[in-house]
């Protein structure tokens, strides 16, 4: 991931779906239960990670999906490129997620899958549909930004709809950056013309 | 050692790596009852090696390869249900009309037959009245098709965010394990955590897969 970085490419990653909490532990009802976590390679400071939220209404209104991975990492530093990310960013190790898009399966994806369509939620989707905004931010700019990290945070806050509502168990959206839908959800012309 | 010299894997009994790390191992079970070993606190790495580290995975082996979360039944308080196709999401999110991603490459990390995977791609792309996007796939896969509807979704929703993308690869290894190179390998490895593929795409998405294989350290 270093060297992808280091040659200009980006990945982009789902911060997993268990919330603040390790991947397969899934506690009663759904909710999140079990120990601290963030998911590698989300958490690498030399890839992206993509939170989730809901979509209650199209306008966009969002809140941060329950189940949409996030905080702090054990063992990543944090990413330079962050430092000035704001809100309830603490600057310990690495946070996650950066960004955050819809990922709920109640406002889920219309996918084809094996000729059929389904409807599927996760940050599965929302990390390849930023995969697509990025790629958009780079055709306006002749393919010249770099590493998406040092972009996602030098952004004004116009690029993007603040999730202040919400939260994934131990992270709250908060206003600002926060470890559950990162700086939010992309307006995604300003995040193409601020880019 | 790994061949490009970024992974090294380090294997021991639980009591010589709780010491080395400088906590212990022990068994917990997780609230579907089932039994997994992992560190009973934050582990720390000696100085001299935490400077080159990257990252340590692999101390528990709780890590399951993750699956997208296909639509429920809507519970009676859920008010919200809907689903949205890739021009939704452009009006959702406020995507220009021009900026469609074009001279760009969109690439995507899979394991398995991609065969389907390329004719869903299609079918999406004329249901929805998207381009064609070209569909390349870099390596051999396998007999595999579990993780379909994962890269079903990676292909389908990085083209459909930019649907004027010049072309698509998907890196396709026999198995998550593998993506280090794009031949399959034979060593077997259980991890199914994603790595960077060994050539150069553009830009990348990559599912939520976390760190399973036990006694693995890794820089990267």
């Amino acid at each position: 991931l270093k060297q992808a970085d280091a040659q200009g490419q980006s990945l982009f990653v789902s911060s997993g779906d268990n919330g603040s909490f390790c991947s397969a532990i899934v506690g009663v009802n759904g909710v999140p239960a079990g120990i601290p976590n963030v998911e590698y390679p989300a958490a690498s400071p030399y890839a992206i990670g993509v939170g989730g939220t809901s979509v209650i209404t199209d306008a966009p209104t969002e809140i941060a999906w329950y189940a949409g991975g996030g905080g702090i990492a054990y063992t990543e530093p944090a990413a330079t490129f962050a430092a000035g990310a704001g809100g309830s960013y603490l600057g310990i190790n690495r946070g996650v997620p950066d960004v955050a898009l819809d990922a709920d399966p109640n406002s889920g994806y219309r996918v084809i899958v094996n000729g059929s369509e389904l409807t599927i939620g996760g940050t599965s989707a929302s990390a390849p549909a930023w995969q697509g905004i990025w790629l958009r931010a780079q055709s306006a700019h002749a393919g010249a930004l770099g590493f998406a990290g040092p972009v996602i945070y030098r952004e004004p806050a116009t690029a993007y709809h603040d999730i202040i509502a919400g939260s994934n168990g131990l992270s709250p959206a908060t206003p600002g950056y926060d470890y559950v839908t990162g700086r939010g959800t992309a307006d995604i012309t300003a995040f193409v013309n601020g880019a | 050692v790994s061949a490009n010299r970024q992974l090294v894997s380090v294997s021991g009994p639980t009591s010589a790596l709780g010491a080395a790390f400088g906590t212990r191992f022990e068994r917990f079970r997780d609230t579907a009852g089932r039994a997994f070993t992992g560190p009973a606190g934050t582990g720390h790495l000696p100085a001299a090696v935490s400077q080159v580290t990257s990252s340590v995975l692999g101390l528990s082996d709780l890590g399951q390869v993750g699956h997208p979360i296909h639509h429920a039944a809507p519970a009676a308080m859920v008010t919200y249900g809907s689903s949205f196709g890739p021009n939704d999401f452009a009006r959702i999110y406020h995507a220009p009309a021009s900026a469609t991603g074009t001279g760009q490459t969109a690439a995507v990390i899979a394991e398995g037959d991609l065969t389907q995977v390329k004719k869903d791609l299609v079918t999406f792309e004329t249901k929805f009245g998207l381009p064609q996007v070209p569909f390349t796939t870099v390596g051999a896969g396998s007999a595999d098709v579990t993780g379909a509807d994962e890269y079903d979704l990676d292909t389908q929703y990085s083209t459909g965010f930019a649907p004027g993308v010049s072309s698509l690869l998907v890196y396709d290894g026999a198995s998550l394990a593998t993506l280090t190179s794009p031949r399959p390998s034979t060593t077997g490895s259980p991890t199914t955590r994603q790595r960077r593929p060994a050539s150069r795409p553009a830009n990348a998405s990559s599912s939520p897969r976390s760190a399973a294989s036990p006694r693995r350290l890794t820089r990267s």
